[in-house]
This record gives C-alpha cells, structure tokens and sequence, in this order.
C-alpha cells in the first residue's frame, strides 16, 4: 500500500466510526468521537494519527469539529 | 489510558461523497485495521481475564509479537510464560513451599513434575513436555531457528495449560 492509501486508510476507519455513531445518536445531536491515548498494537491507529485524520476530514468539508482540539475526559 | 472527546458534525452531502470514494477504494472486508491483529490473537482476552496479572501481561505481549510474525521474541515469552505460570499456580494454592529448594525455585522441568498432578487433564503435561525442547532450543541453540508454526503449536499446548490450572 503507499503512503497516500495509508493515510486515507486511516481517515477511512475513522469515516466508518463517524458513520457508525451518526446510527446511533438522535436527530439533531452532535456525534461524540472519543480518541484513546496509550493504546498500542499493529495495525492500530495511534491517537495522534486519529485525531489528524479527523482533521483532515473536517479541512475536506465532510465534517466540522465544534471543540477543536477535543476535551480530555477528566476536564 | 486517557481519553480525548471531540464534538462533531456530519456535513452532507461531502460526508457521504467521500465515505462512497473510499468505500470504493477499501471496501468493506478491508475496512478493519485492526484485524490483523485480532484474527492472529492466540491468548483469548477471556482466558488472559482469569489469569494472575504479570502471567496475563507476557500472554499480551506474546499475542502482540505473534502477530507480527516474531518467532524468536514469541518463543522466548513462552519460554518465560511456562515456569512462571506454574510458579503462580503454586502460590495461589499457597503451596510454593513444594516447588523451592534452598531458596531458589526448581527448573522448569522439575516444576513441571511438579505441577503434573495438580491438572485435570493429564494429556496436558504430555503435550508440554514435548514442546519444553523446542522452547529451550529457541534461548540456548544456535543452529535453532524457530519459524511461526513451531510458535503457533507451542502456544496452543501452553494455552491449554493455563485453562488446565487457572480456569
């Protein structure tokens, strides 16, 4: 695979995720899209690849993030 | 582990043109990256639940390095997986005093004797032993090359072991 299916590999699991909540949350609600930091293993996105593919999707217009740069879970 | 939760909003029709492009492009038996790593896990995460902690932490990594296809790294955690579960099992029965000598726990084959008739099912130790030669080669030969399959057959025995004693 070359480097620009890898990366859009990597957005494409994060669209699938995006779609899969869009299922799941009511009409009218925001999707809420958790990153998990300190999670390793082959073929897993890190959590900094993640959140720049969600970027990436928001520049390409498929999305837009309301908090950029996210909230930890503990703020 | 921490988590990070951004708020987001679907916009169409772009959202759904570019989930078609890459669909296309994937498709959706591709659509995992992670299952790689799941079809190759050896150590079911139901299994690693009932185990002592460090025991369970050397299954993970051992499921982490086989499906990398690393032989030699896999091999040398079960190496490390086999006196120490039997150790633990023997702790946990509050037993350990049976697998000591002078201080110094016994080798792994004696633990293994050891062990033997605390299992339910005998065939288990049969199978081990078998394998304790393979595992030994892969730290103390030097014309030994271990290749996957031979990590693959080693690991089902040393899993039917853990479920034998810790299940």
């Amino acid at each position: 695979m070359n480097l620009e299916n890898k990366i859009k590999k990597e957005q494409w699991e994060v669209l699938r995720k995006l779609k899969e909540e869009s299922y799941r949350i009511l009409s009218g609600d925001t999707i809420k899209y958790w990153v998990t930091f300190g999670f390793f293993g082959p073929g897993v996105l890190t959590a900094d690849n993640e959140i720049k593919a969600l970027e990436k999707l928001e520049e390409l217009g498929a999305i837009r993030i309301i908090n950029p740069g996210g909230h930890w879970d503990y703020e | 582990m921490s988590n990070k939760l951004f708020r987001v909003e679907i916009l169409q029709p772009r959202f759904n043109e570019l989930y078609e492009e890459y669909l296309s492009l994937f498709g959706e038996e591709n659509n995992d990256l992670n299952s790689n790593f799941t079809k190759k896990t050896l150590f079911p995460n139901s299994l690693i639940e009932s185990l002592p902690t460090d025991v369970g932490e050397i299954c993970k990594e051992f499921n982490f390095s086989f499906s990398l296809n690393k032989p030699f790294s896999s091999m040398l955690l079960l190496r490390r997986l086999l006196p120490l579960s039997i150790v633990r099992k023997f702790q946990k029965m509050g037993k350990e005093n049976e697998i000591k000598q002078d201080g110094d726990y016994f080798d792994t084959k004696v633990l293994l004797g050891k062990v033997q008739i605390y299992l339910k099912e005998k065939r288990v130790y049969e199978e081990i032993i078998s394998y304790k030669l393979l595992l030994d080669s892969s730290q103390h030969s030097y014309t030994f090359h271990p290749v996957i399959t031979d990590v693959e057959g080693a690991a089902v025995k040393l899993r039917l072991l853990l479920e034998d004693i810790f299940t």
